[in-house]
């Protein structure tokens, strides 16, 4: 099969590339990027004038709806929606119904998307069991699951003992974890601290709660947890240049 | 210098109280091995006795419950020919709100020769030791998560027994470091006598970071861990610790960090295995290796009464 991608803008980050220009695929390969080689005879064309034409993008933090909120979406219409989008792999969080904490849970959401054969899906686990932030999951039953990390989604762990127990397990085994740098009170806002909340009456996130969430997240397995993109307030990333060791 | 350093040692060097092994000199622990061999053969007589402690009161003072170890002071101490008090400290003088030192005070005007304390609390035992009557021994059956010197001894017995000489070993600890106070008493043990590779293995829960000051390497894989070993000693996990947010399940640690038979073939092929017990089957350890012969866990025991019996012998028998 070869297919030619006719007058796409080419975006490749990893070359630096954003222009116009034609893209050459046989059989699942790139073979011509810009320029088409001359005896290049496609079996299909696609004009994607006015489209984008990049690598398949990759979702951190996507919710699937199921299980326990299908009536919101079916694991078909959300990774038909990715696709559409140009999201080709999704990492999806754990806060189903119920919570992605148990093997036969995550054995059954990878086997049906791989039967669904549309964007790829790699879940992360639950990090405490119901996402409770009480008592640790299984992760390394877990992983042999086929989840590729850990997460409590946007239900922050209150209890910072706990937190840090959890990043100290699951680093032993250098699993990543997934955490919204929020914190479980200071956060409860909707919208950023400052005169535009304050002007429309909602409930603010300080910076504090960022800050605060962040130092703990870069606590004692600092290079071996991960972290999501969600920055709450304002103005997190002065503080995420000089974050503060507490003590372990 | 010495005894103002060590409350256990008189201005002699000599051990009147056993509270740590933590800076004890290396002399003094091969002294108490040397002596516990010599008790071995006390269990074999038709009157397994001897009279060294004839005429001496001997206290069990249990702060925290205890069977096992307050049953082998108890045998050792009758072999000795001492008289044993068992008191339920917990459920009455305790409970009653008398401080620990009025007790002690109290129990010493009974002309207590010896007290066996187990207490919660890290260092209870030194401050009794320090606060009664002079011609009064502390034997230190295990204090929070800081010390049980008599374990770490007979350890330490079980080693020498088995290995004969400490100074070509590698010892691996594995499991629950953190809340250990057995892992602490054979960690200064292993150092003092000369172990040159004193391994800690296990999950970054229960395994601290920052054992090198103490000379332990520390391992969060189990195979990594157990690599080469002259020795393994495991640790008991405890129920509470089992799930929460220390560990998922006890499935989970067996899985990961249990030492189960294809895992002790990665150390020396005469490697011993060793427990303090009471042991989880199917949690720390594989039945097939707690029964297997690499096992020493029930020699362990056999040697603790002579070990206990040497300690009480020595200390009883030097001036304060």
């Amino acid at each position: 099969m070869k297919i030619l991608i006719r007058k796409g803008r080419l975006v490749d980050p990893a070359s630096g590339r954003d222009e116009v220009g034609d893209l050459a695929i046989a059989a699942g390969r790139i073979v011509g990027l810009g320029r088409v080689p001359a005896d290049f005879q496609p079996n299909r064309t696609i004009d994607a004038t006015g489209f984008v034409v990049a690598p398949g993008l990759v979702d951190l933090a996507t919710r699937l709806r199921e299980p326990g909120h299908e009536h919101e979406g079916m694991l078909e219409s959300e990774l038909n929606a990715a696709a559409a989008g140009g999201v080709t792999s999704l990492v999806c969080l754990p806060d189903t119904d119920p919570p992605l904490d148990e093997p036969g849970l995550l054995e059954m959401l990878k086997f049906r998307a791989r039967n669904l054969s549309l964007a790829r899906v790699f879940p992360l686990g639950a990090l405490t069991r119901g996402l409770g932030g009480d008592a640790l999951t299984e992760m390394a039953e877990l992983t042999e699951a086929g989840c590729i990390g850990f997460s409590q989604a946007e239900v922050p762990i209150a209890d910072t003992s706990i937190l840090l127990r959890a990043l100290q397990y699951a680093s032993t085994y250098r699993y990543g974890v997934w955490l919204r740098p929020q914190d479980a009170w200071l956060g409860r806002g909707v919208a950023a601290s400052g005169p535009l909340a304050t002007r429309l009456g909602l409930t603010g996130v300080p910076v504090a709660s960022s800050v605060r969430a962040w130092n703990w997240t870069v606590c004692p397995t600092s290079g071996e947890a991960g972290l999501s993109p969600h920055f709450p307030s304002s103005r997190p990333r002065p503080a995420m240049s000089r974050p503060t060791f507490p003590p372990t | 210098m010495l005894a103002s350093r060590h409350p256990q040692l008189n201005k002699h060097g000599e051990l009147i109280h056993l509270l740590t092994l933590e800076g004890l000199p290396r002399d003094v622990i091969h002294h108490i091995l040397d002596t516990a061999s010599t008790f071995l053969s006390v269990h074999e007589r038709e009157v397994k006795k001897v009279p060294l402690l004839r005429g001496k009161s001997v206290f069990n003072l249990f702060f925290e419950n205890s069977t096992r170890t307050r049953t082998t002071f108890e045998i050792a101490a009758k072999r000795l020919s001492a008289d044993v008090i068992n008191l339920d400290i917990a459920r009455s003088s305790t409970a009653k709100g008398e401080t620990l030192l009025d007790t002690i005070a109290n129990l010493s005007a009974m002309h207590a020769d010896m007290f066996v304390v187990r207490h919660g609390e890290s260092g209870a035992p030194f401050l009794i030791a320090q606060h009664c009557a002079p011609h009064v021994h502390v034997v230190n059956a295990g204090d929070g998560r800081h010390a049980h010197p008599t374990q770490g001894l007979l350890d330490m017995y079980t080693i020498r027994h088995y290995k004969k000489d400490f100074s070509g070993l590698t010892v691996a600890i594995i499991g629950d470091i953190v809340h250990s106070r057995v892992a602490r008493s054979d960690i200064h043990a292993l150092s003092i006598l000369g172990v040159p590779e004193i391994r800690g293995v296990g999950p970054k829960t229960l395994v601290p970071g920052d054992l090198a000051p103490m000379g332990v390497h520390v391992y969060h894989d189990l195979a990594d861990g157990i690599r080469d070993a002259d020795v393994i000693i495991m640790l008991r996990l405890q129920n509470e610790r089992m799930t929460g947010a220390m560990l998922p399940s006890a499935g989970e640690y067996f899985k990961t960090f249990g030492l189960k038979p294809e895992k002790l073939q990665l150390a020396k092929p005469d490697c011993i295995v060793m427990h303090p017990g009471p042991i989880n089957r199917g949690v720390e350890i594989d039945s097939a290796v707690a029964d297997g012969t690499h096992s020493v866990i029930l020699p362990q025991v056999t040697f603790g009464i002579a070990v206990r019996m040497a300690v009480m012998s020595i200390i009883a028998g030097n001036e304060p």
